[in-house]
């Protein structure tokens, strides 16, 4: 196994585990709020920030393993009709470019936003917690995107011209 | 010309194959380009529409329906719904649709019910005699159930995509959720009213039959009271929806383990992972159809599609027909996921122009999106029942009509120009 395929694997270990652990974060932070506000009649003050957090890096983390397994949803309308395979697979490439120069330019947007996040300084209200850690999961789930998405790419082309 | 121009970006990028959320974004991207506009407002604006706990109902819903899948549930509601009208003629088909009406509200996702409820029922209806493309056509119909019997995800999505009430959302789909489940059963019947080949399954009788519904009952009820617990929650003013979807993952985690005895640890990380995945799917589709959404607010496409139909000069019948025209080609183009997030920023606002309220139009959207899905020539649903059953999709074509002209159809007439039936239980609740 080369040295980029072991990076690969124990990325996609982590980030399995990081989408497990906020699932249950979020189980578990939910409930909490509910079980303290109906049968002990408190809250948990600013557990929905830290909760939201945990949120947006499952929503992102998970966007970007659906690109890995490819289950990003699309229509194909085109592929269903179209009877020529060469035909098929060079709209499939289209789409797929397409796909991966927006997810570019996206990241490219995301890490501006990022940057201008850790400028601002901004923090959550109760907690104090910098902006910048749950921005940060736009970006990493845009960056993860592009990585599947230009491996799609490639695989199409490498089809087109074995 | 330039709103046009994103419309057709949209809908060319959707047929060629890129998927919806970046199909969403080449859309919003030409206008950001055309316009001019400064992109950096543009993530900012998505992430404060999804920073809010009420979305986390969604993937807390998602865990929920995984864990009942794969406690396989299935089996448990189909036994009992099979005591009470497994020995009629046709029964079994009826026990297909309720069933399916019951598991789609349980997990939310068409896909899971009709591999769960598919994987169960075919080999059943096969071996009752049942022709092959009919259970295919009735199983792909009924699987698109749950997107109107609440708890619904789909719903929710709605519901905040367009700022409307989650509740009142949930109420005005349910009547027409059941009216289809019934018309699907009718037209089950009538289909097969002439087929002398069917077998039927003998009812047990007396101390039998009670054997009978204690034993199925007892093993289906922790599961179907999970949806009473739900809207008995968020209904009896208990519980937000999003505090009830947790309470549904806390409840029916240790039901699937301990109870039905399907949940372990391997399975238990199957859960979360493939939720937090088909989370993901969804959010990223509700971020970028939010950014896109936006766009369309400012540069006031709703507002042009409006005076196009007001230069046509047609009544508000005709334009309401026709709002139901595009739904049903867009949930015959897409997923319903897809499908609801792209018809509420651009159909409700003319809905709303014309008198509809939001809440109606909420089952307007779930009936509409839900024949949609299973319309040919673009019905994923209806080819993965194909698939799955075996049936050719020459076969399953001729039941689907009959499903689609005489279920679907009189109940979108219904919700269009009915109001009562779906704002009836809304304002029952004092919802609308």
């Amino acid at each position: 196994m080369s040295l980029l395929s072991k990076l690969n694997r124990f990325q996609l270990n982590l980030q399995a585990v990081l989408m497990v652990v906020a699932s249950i974060f979020i189980v578990v932070g939910v409930s909490a709020m509910a079980i303290m506000r109906y049968v002990f009649e408190s809250n948990l003050y600013g557990a929905e920030e830290i909760i939201l957090i945990g949120a947006f890096w499952m929503y992102f983390l998970g966007a970007g393993y659906a690109s890995y397994q490819r289950k990003h949803i699309c229509a194909e309308v085109f592929s269903v009709y179209c009877k020529s395979e060469k035909i098929k697979l060079s709209v499939k490439a289209l789409a797929e470019a397409i796909t991966l120069g927006l997810s570019l330019l996206y990241t490219y947007w995301a890490i501006e936003f990022i940057i201008r996040s850790f400028a601002s300084g901004g923090v959550t209200p109760v907690w104090r917690i910098p902006m910048v850690t749950v921005h940060l999961s736009i970006l990493i789930g845009f960056i993860l995107m592009t990585l599947y998405f230009a491996r799609d790419l490639k695989q199409t082309i490498k089809q087109i011209f074995p | 010309m330039v709103i046009a121009l994103a419309l057709i970006i949209l809908i060319l990028t959707l047929i060629i194959g890129v998927s919806v959320p970046f199909a969403f974004l080449a859309s919003a991207t030409s206008i950001i380009v055309l316009y001019d506009y400064d992109p950096a407002f543009i993530l900012p604006y998505g992430y404060s529409r999804m920073n809010n706990i009420v979305l986390l109902a969604i993937p807390l819903f998602i865990i929920a329906g995984s864990a009942i899948n794969k406690s396989h549930l299935g089996n448990k509601l189909v036994d009992l719904v099979e005591l009470f009208v497994g020995h009629i003629k046709g029964g079994l088909g009826a026990v297909t649709v309720v069933s399916s009406a019951v598991f789609g509200a349980l997990t939310g996702s068409a896909s899971a019910t009709l591999s769960a409820i598919g994987t169960i029922m075919f080999p059943r209806l096969a071996k009752a005699g049942y022709p092959v493309g009919h259970s295919a056509a009735l199983i792909a119909n009924a699987s698109v159930l749950g997107l109107l019997i609440p708890p619904s995800a789909l719903m929710i999505l709605y519901a905040w995509v367009g700022n409307q009430s989650v509740l009142a959302s949930f109420l005005a789909c349910f009547i027409p959720g059941v009216i289809v489940t019934i018309l699907l059963c009718v037209v089950n019947f009538f289909l097969l009213r002439n087929n002398n080949e069917l077998e039927v399954i003998p009812a047990p009788k007396g101390r039998d039959f009670i054997r009978e519904f204690r034993s199925r009952g007892l093993n289906a009820i922790p599961a179907l009271a999970m949806p009473l617990l739900i809207l008995g929650g968020i209904y009896g003013g208990f519980v937000t929806p999003t505090e009830a979807a947790a309470l549904s993952v806390i409840y029916v985690i240790p039901v699937g383990i301990f109870i039905y005895k399907e949940l372990n640890r391997k399975t238990l990380w199957e859960v979360f992972l493939e939720s937090a995945v088909t989370t993901g799917v969804i959010m990223i589709m509700l971020y970028c159809v939010m950014i896109l959404s936006r766009l369309y607010v400012m540069e006031d496409l709703p507002g042009t599609i409006l005076s196009f139909f007001d230069n046509l000069s047609v009544s508000p019948i005709v334009v309401l027909l026709l709002i139901n025209l595009v739904m049903v080609f867009i949930g015959m183009l897409m997923d319903d996921v897809s499908a609801v997030l792209l018809a509420t920023p651009l159909m409700l606002p003319l809905a709303l122009e014309l008198g509809i309220t939001g809440t109606q139009f909420a089952a307007i959207v779930g009936v509409n999106l839900g024949m949609g899905n299973v319309t040919p020539p673009t019905a994923p649903l209806l080819y993965l029942s194909g698939q799955l059953s075996g049936a050719s999709i020459k076969d399953t074509m001729k039941p689907t009509l009959y499903m689609i002209f005489f279920a679907w159809l009189p109940t979108l007439m219904l919700v269009t120009f009915v109001p009562e039936v779906s704002l009836w239980l809304p304002k029952l609740a004092g919802l609308s």
